[in-house]
């Protein structure tokens, strides 16, 4: 099921049995199946081998597959990357239009010899270093290649090319990350960074700073969130929900600016509250999200008991 | 009250078709009154307020106001047309996209002031940004037409849909106003826009967080903003206020 919900993207490494067996159980959205960071120089070309037999395994709980590649080894990589059941690949540290046109033509091929419909898979270029964050949107425009929502433009690898901690108490990726979100949102994409939360102890196994960072993304109006441990994965998915009482608001602004509009006025108060034609934009995307999300559950739903039933 | 271009700290947004604010407009001593034809317009009421507007103009210009147009974008053209009269200080355009459009503009008023006899090129125009291509493309949208003399803020919080983040903030507001306002300051166009945080909304803010969204925008480069209600006019002159 290729759609908008990724309220949970988690990495897991294909060539260790003990994640890549057990990650259709944990209610992610998204796996990324990764042969890049977290798979040793020495694993690479088993890694590889497994990616296909992992799409498999890690979607049969419902969730969406991407597969992170290695920016040095693009063309060994992608033959083994890119099959039907891939919504989206990732081109790693990304800096020019040129390397992300490149990416593309190799995808463009195999699509055609594999029956994917070309153009379909995303390729997602991540943005790790300062290179990349100035030449975003000319990396964007470079391939007639959908992509739906993009983010990015820190982590380590930019930390290490500004020459600053990760960690720290405010926000030192402000403005890569809001070069990012800008170029996306010009080119229609979904922005999906740029919401600072403070976590300088550097752990990434807590599910409280999974609820912290899930709240603030959601007041924001982000909905997407990426994990590194499963214990993220619940907070996540919880919190970027529509919950029920911003779905009951957005039928009252939309009924309200409803009459507004019979009555020929284009700005009312409702509860205190001023509504007009931003506030019923927003009711309506609250109420899009809504439906994808439950359409999203009902499916992981369905692959889970479909999933269980097989294994019993 | 005369009108002093170093000097429009103030905004006043008028609604054209409220005749009654229209002539109350000066009583908060804003710096410039904005005839607004878009937002504050409701659709039933926008022939008529076009229709009135050139009188109001000269009413309030005869009385040494420095009086601008807001239009809407998707009427651009016709609201332009029924601004264009004697005594019209400039045009406020909220939300271009490209330069092409201001370029488009420009053009049209230009044509306008040759049939209403008013001064070629006199007629200002002021970009209110509140697109995010309209962000990425500033510096080229700012030198469309050498009619610009200010460049904007508008209401992205709205528009851009641009939530709050824990930092008490909008998400991507700093950053936009920053952005904003190098383009100007490198242009030497007036910077205007103000630090509204996510509990003052614009539309809605009370004297004090208006007061304090304006000396946060000063501090930052900032010179001026919009005012939505009478009530905003005073703290912005005093948040605005070179000290």
């Amino acid at each position: 099921m290729n759609n908008r919900v990724a309220r949970c993207v988690m990495f897991v490494t294909p060539t260790n049995p003990r994640f890549i067996d057990k990650a259709w159980t944990r209610g992610g959205d998204v796996y990324i199946l990764d042969i890049e960071d977290s798979i040793a120089p020495a694993e690479k070309q088993r890694c590889r081998t497994l990616i296909r037999e992992s799409i498999a395994k890690a979607n049969k709980g419902g969730a969406s597959i991407y597969v992170r590649i290695n920016k040095p080894f693009v063309d060994a990589d992608l033959p083994y990357a890119v099959w039907p059941g891939v919504d989206r690949i990732m081109l790693p540290k990304t800096e020019s239009a040129a390397e992300y046109r490149r990416v593309h033509d190799i995808i463009l091929k195999l699509e055609k010899e594999r029956g994917i419909v070309p153009g379909t898979i995303e390729l997602y270029p991540m943005i790790e270093s300062t290179l990349g964050a100035v030449n975003i949107y000319e990396i964007l425009t470079s391939a007639p290649r959908k992509l739906r929502s993009m983010g990015g433009g820190g982590g380590y690898d930019m930390a290490v090319n500004l020459g600053i901690e990760m960690f720290a108490s405010f926000d030192q990726y402000a403005f890569p990350q809001a070069n990012v979100a800008l170029a996306a949102m010009a080119l229609d994409m979904e922005p999906t960074g740029c919401v600072f939360v403070p976590n300088p102890s550097g752990r990434v196994d807590q599910a409280d700073q999974a609820t912290q960072q899930a709240s603030a993304l959601h007041a924001a109006g982000v909905h997407h969130a990426g994990a590194l441990h499963p214990n993220f994965i619940e907070p996540l998915v919880k919190g970027l929900s529509a919950t029920a009482d911003e779905i009951a608001w957005a039928h009252k602004v939309i009924a309200a600016f409803d009459s507004l509009t019979d009555e020929g006025e284009s700005v009312g108060m409702l509860d205190g509250k001023v509504v007009d034609k931003f506030e019923n934009d927003l009711a309506k995307r609250t109420l899009m999200w809504a439906a994808d999300c439950a359409a999203k559950d009902a499916y992981k739903v369905r692959a889970m008991e479909r999933a269980q039933e097989a294994n019993s | 009250m005369t009108d002093n271009i170093s000097n429009r700290r103030s905004w006043m947004i008028v609604p054209a078709h409220d005749a009654d604010a229209s002539a109350r407009c000066a009583d908060s001593k804003p710096d410039v009154v904005v005839l607004d034809l878009e937002y504050t317009v409701p659709p039933r009421a926008k022939v008529a307020a076009r229709e009135g507007l050139a009188a109001a103009i000269r009413k309030l210009a005869d009385g040494q106001i420095a009086v601008f147009v807001r239009i809407d974008r998707e009427t651009r053209w016709a609201d332009a047309r029924a601004a264009i009269t004697r005594g019209i200080k400039g045009i406020i355009f909220a939300g271009p996209d490209s330069p092409e459009e201001v370029a488009e503009l420009g053009d049209l008023i230009t044509a306008m002031e040759r049939e209403r006899g008013v001064e070629p090129g006199e007629t200002e125009l002021v970009l209110m940004m509140e697109s995010a291509k309209g962000f990425w493309n500033l510096a080229a949208i700012a030198q469309a037409s050498p009619r610009v003399t200010a460049l904007g803020v508008g209401r992205i919080d709205l528009t851009m849909r641009l939530g709050p983040v824990p930092q008490d903030e909008f998400r991507l507001y700093r950053f936009l106003m920053t952005r904003a306002l190098v383009v100007a300051r490198m242009l030497r166009k007036q910077p205007l826009g103000a630090l509204w945080r996510p509990d003052s909304r614009g539309g809605v803010a009370a004297r004090d967080s208006t007061a304090k969204a304006a000396r946060e925008a000063r501090l930052m480069g900032f010179t001026g903003c919009v005012c939505a209600t009478p009530e905003q006019v005073a703290p912005v002159n005093e948040g605005f206020a070179q000290v």
